[in-house]
């Protein structure tokens, strides 16, 4: 496959809240390439959602430089990266405000000057992957906490863009609700979507995650595919992290690959009593 | 000794309404652990704490016993005394300006005399690692620290049982481990802890029993290592990845001794694989 440019450079990014302040990010330079599934790991406190939130222009550096799709996010509106990145956040509430269903999952595509019938098409197609067709008239606070947040992705699904954030997309949900999710987004991925989730929950990372970045202190700490992020256990525990109980027993096992779900455990567990 | 009895308990939010408990019947003994997994939890605590029926409009039926006293007979003030209840968001249970006066205040509520109060605070701050930011005020903590703080002030109140509903759900992993490190501390004190969580692998680490309510009933109330062969293949409850494992490679039988952590897990296969 030929190297393309990455699709968010991220160049030795400083960033404070207030001029003279202390630093939320001290220095951090981040490739993220089309086609990734990120998901980062770190404390509250330590720069996390700071980081993605210069990923669409909501912030901008202190110094250094973030490039969207090779547009400076410092000199590119923000409607225009909002097109390319989108972002949902933690509470769904903190992003719907309109009266229906429909009316909130085209505002962002009609906001952005999409054509009608793009509008229609990507508003349909939006409810439809996250099963919301059928609810357009209905007003997002008559729906559930779960299917506000599927309308929160949703909105950000209809605008298309290439990358698309979740922030903590499955805090409090039960197993087979955070599977679906997922699933959805791993379709997502494949279609070629880059994926990054901010997450709290290192088996997640674990199982779906094709790379693990983990922010410490407004640093940079690890970043890699989460078998060799895992083997870091000295680094993750500065910052409280500890590996899937699953990585730890293959170790334990001296599993010659370490699994990350239990499934991975259970295929390798059958090769080696085969061998 | 019992701390809590649920006898036949059935609650509905109005007269009209599908009840969200229908006939729950549950007997908590002093110092016991027990775990809440799955539908209508929140108005199950708030039953066991005597805010059903005395603050929540509803129909309810049925006895809930606190120390072998009919709640419903029962002051707020009285069962305050007794039981005491940490909420999801800490944010929702700190008003005052620092730690000491939020610890203070909730001792106030039901006339704790002033001259035991010190003692109290002390002792609080102590189980759950505070000491040091007694005087910190309450918006330059972290959420683990808030949370703790939630935590002894309800434990000032000298609360003979405990009740907590979702109490990591706003914390990272940090906050998350603290939290779980103070529970432990307690169990060990002999208070009786109730806890609603999300997270059945992190419960079945502190739990005596878990506790599955599904459709208003309780489907099952049993020690956690059988509560997980009770629950292998369930949609909805995650098992712990070792016992996950476990049971996809070896099958669930009458028989099984399941591991539940690394540790377990290296006995249980180092017998197995002595036998090849």
């Amino acid at each position: 496959m030929e190297k393309s440019s990455p699709i968010i450079k991220v160049e030795d990014l400083t960033f404070s809240y207030r001029k003279g302040g202390s630093l939320v990010l001290k220095g951090i330079s981040l490739e993220i390439n089309q086609g990734d599934f990120i998901a980062i790991l770190g404390q509250n406190g330590s720069g996390k959602s700071t980081l993605v939130r210069h990923f669409n222009g909501l912030l901008q550096p202190t110094s250094g430089r973030v490039r969207v799709k090779e547009m400076d996010s410092k000199t590119t509106p923000v409607s225009k990266l909002a097109a390319s990145v989108g972002y949902v956040f933690q509470n769904p509430d903190h992003q719907i405000f309109c009266a229906s269903v429909w009316d909130e999952i085209t505002f962002g595509p009609k906001n952005l000057g999409y054509s009608k019938d793009a509008v229609e098409a990507n508003g349909r197609e939006a409810l439809e992957i996250m099963e919301l067709t059928g609810k357009e008239e209905r007003h997002p606070h008559s729906l559930s906490r779960g299917e506000r947040q599927r309308l929160a992705i949703a909105t950000v699904l209809a605008i298309k863009p290439d990358v698309i954030i979740l922030d903590e997309p499955t805090g409090g949900q039960d197993k087979a609700r955070t599977e679906k999710l997922m699933y959805i987004l791993k379709n997502l991925n494949e279609k070629g979507h880059t994926i990054i989730i901010i997450t709290h929950d290192i088996e997640l990372a674990a199982e779906y995650a094709k790379r693990v970045v983990v922010i410490f202190d407004g640093g940079l700490l690890l970043d890699g595919h989460p078998r060799d992020v895992f083997l870091e256990e000295e680094q993750l525990h500065q910052t409280f992290l500890t590996v899937p109980d699953i990585f730890a027993f293959s170790r334990a096992m001296q599993l010659k690959t370490p699994a990350l779900s239990p499934a991975e455990f259970v295929a390798e567990y059958k090769k080696m009593k085969l061998a | 000794m019992e701390a809590i009895r649920l006898e036949n308990l059935i609650f509905k939010y109005n007269r009209k309404a599908e009840p969200v408990l229908k006939g729950i019947n549950i007997t908590v003994k002093q110092g016991e652990c027990i775990a809440i997994l799955g539908d209508s939890k929140t108005t199950l605590c708030m039953a066991m704490c005597g805010v059903i029926p005395h603050l929540i409009p509803g129909h309810m039926d049925g006895k809930v016993y606190i120390e072998g006293r009919d709640s419903a007979t029962m002051g707020v003030k009285d069962i305050a005394a007794k039981v005491g209840v940490v909420l999801q968001d800490p944010e929702n249970q700190s008003f005052n300006l620092n730690v000491e006066a939020d610890v203070v205040f909730a001792m106030e509520n039901i006339g704790v005399p002033p001259e035991e109060m010190e003692n109290r605070v002390q002792e609080a701050l102590e189980i759950v690692r505070m000491t040091p930011f007694r005087y910190t005020a309450s918006h330059q903590l972290s959420g683990g620290q808030k949370q703790r703080v939630a935590i002894a002030s309800v434990l000032a109140m000298k609360p003979q049982i405990l009740i907590l509903d979702e109490p990591t759900r706003e914390l990272d992993p940090m906050g998350r481990e603290e939290i779980f490190e103070v529970l432990g501390r307690l169990k060990k004190s002999g208070i009786t802890v109730i806890i609603v969580e999300n997270d059945p692998p992190r419960l079945a680490k502190i739990a005596d029993r878990m506790l599955l309510i599904r459709n208003g009933q309780i489907k099952y109330d049993v020690a956690p290592r059988q509560f997980f062969k009770y629950l292998y293949g369930d949609d909805r409850i995650k098992l712990p990845q070792v016992a996950q494992a476990y049971l996809d490679i070896f099958g669930l039988s009458e028989q099984t001794n399941l591991p539940m952590s690394v540790k377990e897990g290296v006995e249980m296969y180092g017998k197995i694989l002595s036998h090849y």
